[in-house]
């Protein structure tokens, strides 16, 4: 059965291109979110087995929702979707919880390889 | 824009360590066995090849590893500073400008310095087969870890008290993908990743630094564990970006610690290290923020000069007026106080550019620089720079002779560039000074001449002072032999201009065959200044007051006529006068003062010029804060600003350099 | 990147423009609400010397100084007369230059659907058209959207580029 994944960004374009990169690696995209807060409400709704979390959000921003969602379920499985220039905000969510992280622009093969490093762990 | 962010950063970090870099390769030059000097310039350039692996400047990573690779060699005293590896270094650093440059105008690496890289191969090569170098491929591992980690004496008694029977130290080095980013994050990993291996004893860059700290693509790290190597090796390896693990025992053995209060007592005696100097801490602040802090201290400014405009007999009334002048004038003051930068920022790449001149040139020359701490506000130390290269290399080109020249004058062979800079007054005074040929003012009204920039009837009423000022004319150059050096960039005409549009003047004395010095006279700051008010049309004007050498009430019976020009003469002198509204355009009557009993008129000097404005009234003398009329209202004929007097109307700032 | 994202916000389909409608002689004018700051009583203008004609002069905007435009001077409107106390200025934000435009009044503030946006007529003297965004309705009304950007540089740029 394919994985289950949430993609979290509050760029429709961004969500788009995830999304075309994780249908194409055999995933399921259970659900979108555009801001952290809606993310930590679908969160709980649907559990999915991945959490694709950008950082630079309205509402509530992509570490804060890793700490809440931490807190949902500790052996979530969250990947950072960072723009370069925000390494303080990426270690920043590391600590809080996430897993991995990818840095925009996304090459598919990168984002899949490391996703796959985490479900292999 | 986060991008853009960190491109900044890049460039502001990346010039101060150019900068840092060529004063200590120079210092290096004179003191070739000097360590502290050595390991900074080392440090430097491994900090700059860290920063541009992480933009992913290549060419930039490629050169700069290279000169790494000497540099490291040199501290490791494999080889010794002498003059080819001084040059290397310095055509190293021109390069690496060149390419920051590049990236700053175009965006990419455009410089080909494939030439250079294979000068530092060759050079390289040839140090490595003379002997030492073939010890040196097995070595490198081993370098690397001193060079990064060496324990000190307290790092290693940590290791004793951490440190079981079953552990072993390890040698480690991860390296990064070249096409990892956000390096900072990915080592954060790592270094995370090793403490769940182990006890981490040391790093490369440590876990606390690694945020900021450029490193290269490698990060080493010494690990105290009991896993099989083959295992941390693989989850070392598994890490995303982890190009290759290298996992070594150290030759290092610690045993677990015997008693602790031996420890203690040796944790104790052990020197502090030399190697983490603190730096007085200090923020960068984006300098708008300061324009916009002086924008309201501006207004403070105004809104007191109106409340002292009110005229309250009251005691009360006195007291507040008096606090509150003296809080707005320290206010002022600390703000103007972080506005202002030492001029020695710029100073100092000028040593450099002597030393390269004067060899290429063949001449013997030392640079004096003096007052390099004076303080200038910093919008006009970043337009500086360039004026003065222009004139010290006018003074090493055309001022210092050839030492044979200076012996036959009874001169010493070396030559002397004296580079001055001191507060005189609301003033700041640079100077440069040769003690050089001087410059030969016949020469210069030959060449004015020839190139048809004055008359001969014009140079007849000419002294030799005005004859001195030609060279600032717009296309005069007086390079005879077109060196690459003055002939390249600026010409003096571009000196005066930039200098005059930082409200400053520029003055010349020279003397035959003892020197030249050039003058330049600047405002402290451009922000505030003190300017005499006057009416034009009903209207408020500003004339900054330093460019008015005195007023005069005159009677129409003065005014001469020359040319059909209206001149006065004052001590000698004859001065044109022009009537404000007319410059102005203003729409009144001109020539109407000549039925006034007594006119008013302001001198104003710009650099030798002077010349007589003629206004409705002279008012008072006072603070004015200048501000810009904005792009839409900029180049504004004869207006150069707007300022807010006392009752929040507006006046506007004459542009005297245009009127005179 | 940051190109396109900035695109896909800006792209709204069917979406409408809230705009400052504004009163010139006879017709009413209009300027997009996010270009402008704020609407002001004419304060003391003092007159810049050397500015084209239908430059006013600068006004001390808490202590900004703001260049002003006079509009009707701009577009050659001599129609009618404007009425002093009902004057006011649009304060506009373009290209971070701050400018005032004197206008004979303010109407109203309007959502005006875009694709109710028409091309600039030709229209006779006046207003060049080149400084027209399109023309809008609201009910039988007409109402002229004015390009700021062009109306504030267009000119200038041609002026520089001569020089």
């Amino acid at each position: 059965m394919s994985k289950k994944v949430l993609i979290v960004d509050d760029a429709a374009f961004m969500r788009m291109m995830i999304k075309n990169i994780l249908l194409d690696g055999g995933f399921e995209i259970a659900g979108e979110a555009e801001n952290g807060r809606q993310a930590i409400e679908i969160f709980k709704k649907i559990r999915p087995d991945l959490v694709t979390m950008d950082i630079t959000m309205p509402e509530l921003d992509g570490i804060d929702a890793v700490r809440e969602i931490m807190e949902i379920d500790r052996e979530a499985k969250i990947i950072i979707c960072s723009a370069m220039g925000q390494e303080a905000m990426v270690i920043d969510a590391i600590q809080a919880g996430a897993k991995d992280f990818v840095v925009k622009p996304f090459k598919p093969d990168r984002v899949l390889a490391a996703i796959k490093k985490i479900f292999s762990n | 824009m986060d991008n853009r962010q960190y491109l900044q950063m890049f460039f502001d970090e990346s010039s101060e360590y150019l900068q840092l870099l060529n004063e200590n390769v120079l210092l290096l030059e004179g003191d070739p066995e000097n360590e502290e000097v050595i390991n900074a310039v080392f440090r430097a350039a491994h900090s700059v090849k860290g920063m541009s692996a992480t933009m992913g400047f290549t060419k930039l990573t490629d050169l700069t590893h290279k000169v790494e690779n000497i540099l490291s060699k040199v501290r490791n005293k494999e080889l010794h500073i002498n003059e080819e590896i001084i040059n290397l270094l310095f055509a190293g650093l021109d390069h690496i400008k060149q390419l920051i440059e590049d990236i700053k105008n175009n965006g990419e690496e455009v410089s080909d310095v494939r030439d250079y890289l294979n000068q530092l191969d060759d050079f390289l090569n040839r140090d490595q087969n003379s002997g030492q170098a073939s010890v040196r491929e097995v070595t490198a591992q081993e370098y690397d870890f001193t060079s990064y980690l060496s324990l000190s004496e307290e790092e290693q008694q940590e290791i004793a008290q951490k440190i079981k029977e079953q552990d072993a130290i390890y040698n480690i080095e991860v390296v990064l993908d070249e096409s990892c980013l956000l390096k900072n994050v990915r080592g954060y990993m790592i270094l995370k990743k090793a403490q769940e291996l182990g006890y981490l004893a040391k790093s490369y860059p440590t876990l606390k630094e690694i945020e900021d700290e450029d490193f290269g693509l490698s990060i080493y790290f010494i690990l105290v564990s009991s896993m099989f190597t083959e295992d941390m090796e693989e989850i070392l390896k598994d890490i995303v970006d982890v190009k290759e693990v290298i996992l070594e025992p150290s030759e290092l053995t610690i045993f677990p610690a015997v008693k602790e209060e031996e420890a203690r007592e040796d944790k104790q005696k052990s020197p502090k290290s030399l190697a983490n100097i603190q730096v007085a801490p200090t923020v960068r602040v984006d300098i708008n923020k300061l324009d916009l802090l002086m924008n309201m201290v501006g207004e403070l400014l105004i809104n007191k000069t109106r409340l002292e405009g009110l005229k309250i007999s009251s005691e009360i009334y006195q007291d507040i007026i008096q606090q509150l002048d003296r809080v707005t004038m320290e206010l002022h003051h600390i703000v103007m106080q972080i506005r202002m930068v030492p001029i020695g920022g710029i100073f100092n790449r000028f040593p450099r550019m002597v030393r390269d001149l004067s060899k290429e040139l063949t001449k013997e020359i030392e640079l004096v620089v003096e007052g390099a701490d004076t303080e200038l506000d910093r919008s006009i130390i970043d337009e500086l720079g360039d004026p003065l290269m222009h004139l010290i290399r006018n003074a090493i080109d055309h001022g210092i002779e050839h030492p044979a020249e200076r012996e036959k004058k009874g001169k010493s062979s070396k030559g002397t560039i004296l580079l001055n800079a001191y507060q005189k007054g609301s003033e700041i005074i640079i100077e440069v000074e040769d003690d050089g040929a001087g410059i030969d003012p016949d020469f210069i009204t030959r060449k004015a001449l020839k190139k048809g920039l004055v008359t001969t009837e014009e140079v007849e009423n000419m002294d030799d002072k005005e004859k001195l000022y030609l060279i600032f004319h717009p296309g005069f150059s007086t390079s005879e032999e077109v060196t690459d050096l003055s002939g390249r960039g600026v010409g003096m005409d571009v000196v005066k201009r930039v200098v005059e549009s930082l409200d400053g003047q520029v003055f010349i004395e020279s003397e035959q065959d003892l020197g030249t010095r050039f003058i330049i006279s600047l405002p402290l700051t451009l922000a505030i200044t003190q300017a005499l008010m006057v009416k034009i049309d009903q209207e408020i004007f500003a004339i900054p007051l330093g460019a008015i050498s005195e007023t005069l009430m005159i009677n129409p019976n003065d005014i001469r006529q020359v040319r059909g020009q209206d001149v006065i003469v004052l001590r000698d002198t004859t001065i044109p006068i022009v009537e404000g509204s007319c410059k102005l355009n203003l729409n009144v009557e001109y020539g109407k003062y000549t039925e006034r009993e007594e006119i008013s008129v302001v001198i104003i000097t710009s650099g030798e010029r002077q010349v007589g404005l003629i206004v409705d009234e002279l008012l008072n003398q006072q603070e004015i804060v200048i501000k810009s009329l904005g792009n839409y209202l900029v180049n504004t004929k004869n207006i150069s600003g707007a300022t807010i007097v006392g009752d929040g109307d507006v006046a506007l700032i004459l542009d005297v350099r245009n009127i005179a | 990147m940051e190109a396109v994202l900035e695109m896909e916000k800006d792209y709204q389909p069917g979406s409408k423009k809230q705009i400052v409608i504004f009163q010139l002689g006879t017709e009413e004018y209009a300027v997009d609400i996010t270009h402008s700051r704020e609407i002001i009583k004419p304060t003391k203008i003092t007159k810049v010397p050397n500015t084209p004609d239908y430059v006013r002069g600068v006004i001390n905007l808490r202590g900004q100084i703001v260049p002003v435009i006079d509009l009707r001077k701009r577009f050659n409107i001599t129609v009618g007369k404007a009425d002093k106390k009902k004057e006011r200025i649009i304060t506009i934000e373009s290209r971070d230059t701050l400018v005032g435009l004197v206008v004979d009044s303010v109407n109203e503030v309007f959502w005006l659907n875009l694709t109710e946006l028409e091309p600039a007529p030709e229209i006779e003297g006046g207003i060049k058209q080149e400084f027209i965004q399109g023309v809008g309705k609201k009910d039988d009304r007409l109402l002229i959207l004015i390009d700021m950007e062009r109306l504030l540089f267009a000119d200038r740029e041609a002026e520089s580029e001569i020089m």
